[in-house]
């Protein structure tokens, strides 16, 4: 057994311990936070065309649990699984966890960390490529995405860039792309 | 700060991609001088899903590159459907009303509608040409006033330097990013694999006919069904275009055409301005915002050290490593030393 986190993940340590945390209601929070962000910027879904349908489970590597995301504007769910209940959906999207939050706040590039396997995509390609692009457009900080305004935000943000920053140091992840 | 007043203070200029409005305020932001997009639709040669702009997008976009002294070309590069060009000639109106710098095109009809209806509308001829010989890009200066020639990636630095004493039209060459190894607007690989066209329907190896599939630690990738590569446990990967596939021929696996690799020309910058050469252009419309913005710090560095005479070559090459697809680079056609 090592302590030594690979590449980006949890130590396998902290990966067993987190099998008996109780989960927190992050499917509510995100559904909730989806939704406002489909209220707010309607366009932004544009961009999913028929993709806004699609099933997209996030599949945190490191985690026991898995998050299917269908994007569908202001009808969006984003649902937490036990990851031994992982469904299908039409594309999967797989990574340690801090790699696919460095994807949401623009920490690193999609094609960097596919390229070198940091990332793995499963499923329907143009489904992928269609959240990604939105994403990158949506252009969200974590506070912003959670509905946080005005300074509170920025306060928020700033802690979270630099404990994100701390994780990928400790958790030995890819150096970040900006 | 207009381009107008900028272009005396560099010596070459510095043209980046931008897919989303998000794109293109970080390439701006980083220090583009000129910034290329296009509509959300197949008149344009990087029509992947949730990409590019609507036309309001691309008015906004233009006021958001104008506030940082940067100027906005616009790609309708795609080639026109016979007897069905309104989507063209409706994208051509949209570009002359935006108040974009400039149109890249490489399509016959679509120059000739430009030309005709939209006369002060810049033109630049786009990659998709393939305009590589004094004839024809005199002959696109002439019929249509083209002012500028994006460069096919297939040309040393030597044709680029003997095109440029023949004409007189403004010279534009691909510097960093993925790397198009066949003659442009005329390859048909990926045609024959998925049935869609990169010149006439905008995707060269659609996403939707791409897929991945991970068994016991190697990556198989594949287009339209046919694998194209596969990547053991450890090795980076890359997307499966026809050209940069791994094919067994006469008892050997090899990359045929040319490896998975990205073009890096950071360290013949100077070469190239020698050369004649007025503008230098990254690929990558269809990556994100994080590749914006390094590259083009990395790249407008280099262009600014040009002055003084500095080779920013080992600083771009560390800062860019981890963008490259293959994680290598090549100099490509410019050096000549492909096999």
């Amino acid at each position: 057994m090592t302590l030594q986190p690979e590449r980006g993940m949890f130590p396998p340590i902290l990966q067993r311990a987190l099998r008996f945390v109780p989960p927190p209601p992050l499917g509510f929070v995100l559904t909730r936070a989806v939704r406002r962000l489909a209220h707010q910027r309607p366009d932004l879904f544009d961009r999913l065309d028929a993709y806004r349908h699609a099933h997209f489970i996030i599949n945190p590597i490191d985690l026991p649990h898995v998050f299917r995301l269908i994007p569908n504007g202001e009808h969006a769910s984003v649902e937490m699984l036990p990851r031994k209940d992982m469904p299908e959906g039409t594309a999967r999207i797989s990574g340690p966890l801090i790699v696919l939050l460095g994807l949401v706040d623009g920490t690193y590039d999609g094609d960097a960390v596919f390229f070198t396997r940091d990332l793995v995509i499963d499923g329907d390609t143009d489904a992928v490529l269609a959240l990604r692009n939105t994403m990158e457009e949506a252009d969200l900080t974590p506070a912003e995405l959670l509905g946080f305004k005005g300074e509170v935000r920025k306060h928020l943000d700033a802690t979270a860039d630099k404990t994100f920053a701390k994780m990928r140091a400790y958790l030995n992840a890819p150096q970040a792309s900006t | 700060m207009s381009l107008e007043t900028t272009q005396d203070s560099h010596l070459l200029e510095l043209v980046c991609p931008a897919g989303t409005p998000a794109a293109l305020k970080a390439a701006a932001e980083a220090g583009a001088h000129s910034i290329y997009c296009g509509f959300r639709n197949e008149t344009n040669a990087r029509n992947f899903p949730g990409l590019n702009f609507s036309e309001k997008e691309l008015n906004a976009g233009v006021k958001t590159a104008a506030r940082h002294g940067a100027n906005v070309l616009v790609a309708v590069n795609t080639f026109a459907r016979a007897g069905d060009t309104e989507l063209w000639t409706r994208a051509v109106d949209a570009v002359a009303a935006s108040g974009a710098h400039a149109m890249i095109v490489a399509d016959l009809a679509v120059l000739d509608y430009a030309a005709t209806h939209h006369p002060n509308l810049r033109l630049h001829l786009s990659v998709q040409a393939a305009a590589a010989t004094p004839e024809s890009v005199n002959f696109y200066a002439e019929t249509f006033g083209v002012q500028r020639v994006v460069l096919p990636r297939v040309m040393s630095v030597e044709e680029i330097v003997r095109l440029n004493k023949e004409i007189d039209t403004e010279t534009e060459v691909f510097v960093f990013g993925g790397l198009c190894v066949m003659t442009e607007g005329r390859c048909s690989l990926s045609s024959y694999a998925t049935g869609k066209s990169p010149n006439l329907t905008g995707v060269c190896s659609p996403p939707g006919d791409v897929d991945y599939q991970e068994n016991g630690g190697t990556l198989s990738a594949r287009l339209g069904g046919f694998t194209i590569d596969c990547f053991t446990q450890g090795e980076t990967a890359g997307y499966p275009t026809l050209c940069k596939g791994r094919f067994q021929a006469e008892g050997e696996t090899s990359y045929l055409f040319e490896d998975p690799v990205s073009l890096n020309a950071a360290s013949l910058l100077p070469k190239l301005h020698k050369a004649g050469v007025t503008a230098i252009k990254i690929e990558g419309r269809q990556r994100g915002k994080a590749y914006i913005s390094q590259v083009v710090k990395a790249f407008r560095t280099a262009v600014d050290g040009l002055r003084e005479g500095k080779t920013s070559e080992e600083e771009v090459s560390a800062m860019l490593a981890s963008m490259t697809e293959g994680g290598r680079e090549t100099t490509g056609a410019y050096k000549k030393i492909w096999r």
